[in-house]
């Protein structure tokens, strides 16, 4: 009995390692691609060598697009986007209940950060302000963190990955 | 043949009736537990693992994805399989190495899996599943090792929450309540009960940290371990979560002295009836228990737990506390003549008074008259009280 545990217990751990692979794969297959444009980032932040520091205008959200409560910090926040006239896709609408997304739209889900009362804005965070990079190979993107393209996949199950990063 | 071996054979001789108990028990004599072995063995394992593990880091990014994820996953199964085959046919102490080789592979998978493939993350959960697998692997082999390990993956991980999403991960929180505290009451284990308590104690300052914003919740969470250590009467359980529970608070209460002048701590404290319910609730909870054991003296440890922060001389209040238990157990020692208690008393007593005089002559006195001062008084107060002890140790003889 013990021993059927155990290959149990070991299975499941090469299945996690399997299924988090094999989900980035199936991101590509059934996800939809979207382009942000990023926001100039805060330069106390270093650069790191392996990874970027990215933040999104997406980040920043109108006071206006909020539907509903505010909530607080840390708490799951839904947010439409929709695609500009050049490609990029901006905030349409965010809250914190599950919005239907219309026609053209993507949603994604997000963390309430704080808000900005001087300038009437929400912030929100969409965990993907790292992207990895091979070791060495950051610097040409240094400079120009706040002016780039970033291309991110969206799953129809929430999940979300940069495919690639663009200079402006 | 190796001892292992012998064992192993001889138990089928005796279900057999071909050979008595004890007589298998002689022939195992003859076969010595070669313990130097599996240190060696254990270093070289390491050392395998570790060039193995330099060399494939210092190529990772030449290797394609799908590569990195097999060489992972073989590395994985291949220590847990040979570990688990050692243990059970070689040495106990290699399989463990070689599990632990294994688990950790596991962790650095979920990691490195989730940095080549740039995944979001939004919380600490990659190290609920690590945790887990590790309380698993704990769980079949029952090694106190293997247990070290979990439990620290799990702390790790709770600090790691905290560090990158500022949040107390529930899950991992639920598994540490749950899961190990399971193991901790069933086996009762001295060790299995101090890293418990160690870890409850440094998750319990997170949560009032992050979630409760005040360290007043500190108190309760410290309350409810030491409350625990009595309702479970095992000695294994007892004795650290008591211990290290006044302990905390000990120096909760010293932390206290300083920091209740200070505006920022105060303005945090809220009056919330909550928080007094719950306090009356423990505080009566644990005298009875401690009068049903016929304990009363301890009631001593609980004047630490005084929420006196809520009044306006706090400070003075709970560095009075800090005297009232300093002094108790002194003169307890001596009137039981237990010079572990007097031992006890006596620095705690040693560190109130430091504790007091700075709070007291730190602002207004010149530093260096503050230092010289400080120190003639330390030493008075050690030569009168050491000259008690001896006192105390000489008796102790005669008798």
């Amino acid at each position: 009995m013990k021993r059927f545990a155990f290959y149990i217990i070991v299975a499941a751990q090469v299945l996690f390692l399997v299924g988090m692979s094999v989900a980035y794969y199936a991101m590509d297959a059934f996800g939809e691609t979207i382009q942000l444009k990023t926001a100039p980032i805060d330069p106390r932040d270093l650069f790191y060598g392996d990874y970027v520091i990215l933040n999104y205008e997406i980040e920043t959200i109108e006071e206006g697009k909020w539907a509903g409560v505010v909530p607080e910090y840390g708490e799951i926040v839904y947010v439409l986007l929709e695609e500009g006239e050049n490609g990029l896709y901006q905030v349409a609408a965010a809250s914190q209940e599950k919005l239907d997304p219309a026609a053209g739209q993507v949603r994604i889900k997000g963390k309430y950060q704080w808000h900005n009362d001087g300038r009437s804005e929400h912030m929100v965070t969409y965990g993907i302000n790292r992207y990895h990079v091979e070791e060495n190979t950051g610097e040409q993107y240094e400079q120009r963190r706040d002016d780039m393209i970033v291309e991110v996949v969206v799953a129809p199950w929430g999940q979300k990955k940069i495919i690639n990063l663009k200079l402006n | 043949m190796n001892r292992q071996q012998v064992k192993s054979e001889g138990k089928k001789w005796v279900d057999k009736g071909i050979i008595e108990k004890d007589q298998l028990e002689e022939i195992l004599k003859l076969y010595p537990n070669q313990n130097q072995k599996p240190v060696l063995l254990t270093l070289a394992a390491i050392f395998i693992g570790l060039g193995f593990l330099s060399f494939i880091a210092s190529n990772w990014g030449a290797i394609p994805h799908v590569a990195r994820m097999v060489i992972i996953i073989l590395a994985m199964l291949g220590f847990y399989l040979a570990g688990d085959h050692v243990y059970r046919k070689r040495s106990e102490a290699v399989g463990v190495s070689l599990l632990i080789i294994a688990v950790l592979i596991f962790g650095s998978g979920i990691f490195l899996t989730g940095q080549m493939y740039n995944y979001t993350s939004f919380s600490a959960f990659p190290f609920f599943i690590w945790a887990l697998s590790a309380l698993l692997v704990f769980a079949l082999f029952e090694e106190r090792t293997l247990f070290i390990l979990a439990i620290i993956i799990t702390t790790v991980g709770q600090v790691y929450s905290v560090g990158n999403f500022s949040e107390y991960h529930l899950l991992l929180g639920l598994l540490f309540l749950f899961g190990f505290g399971h193991f901790v009451y069933q086996r009762a284990d001295w060790l299995y009960g101090t890293l418990f308590a160690l870890s409850y104690m440094l998750q319990a300052i997170i949560l009032s940290l992050v979630e409760h914003e005040s360290f007043q919740w500190l108190i309760l969470y410290l309350l409810v371990l030491y409350v625990t250590g009595h309702v479970v009467t095992k000695p294994g359980i007892r004795i650290p979560f008591t211990k290290l529970s006044v302990a905390g608070m000990f120096i909760l209460a010293i932390w206290q002295v300083f920091m209740l002048e200070v505006d920022y701590f105060k303005e945090a404290i809220n009056g919330e009836i909550s928080f007094i319910v719950i306090w009356a609730v423990l505080m009566a909870a644990a005298v009875y228990l401690l009068w049903r054991s016929d304990n009363l003296i301890l009631i001593l440890n609980l004047v630490l737990f005084f929420p006196f922060f809520f009044l306006e001389a706090g400070s003075m209040l709970v560095l009075m506390l800090l005297f009232i238990y300093s002094l108790g157990w002194l003169l307890r020692g001596y009137q039981t003549e237990e010079a572990n208690m007097v031992t006890k008393g006596t620095v705690a007593f040693v560190i109130s008074t430091i504790v007091a005089y700075i709070q007291l002559a730190w602002d207004f006195m010149d530093k260096s008259l503050f230092f010289f001062i400080g120190g003639i008084l330390l030493f008075l107060l050690s030569y009168f009280l050491e000259r008690k002890r001896r006192n105390l140790s000489k008796r102790g003889q005669e008798i």
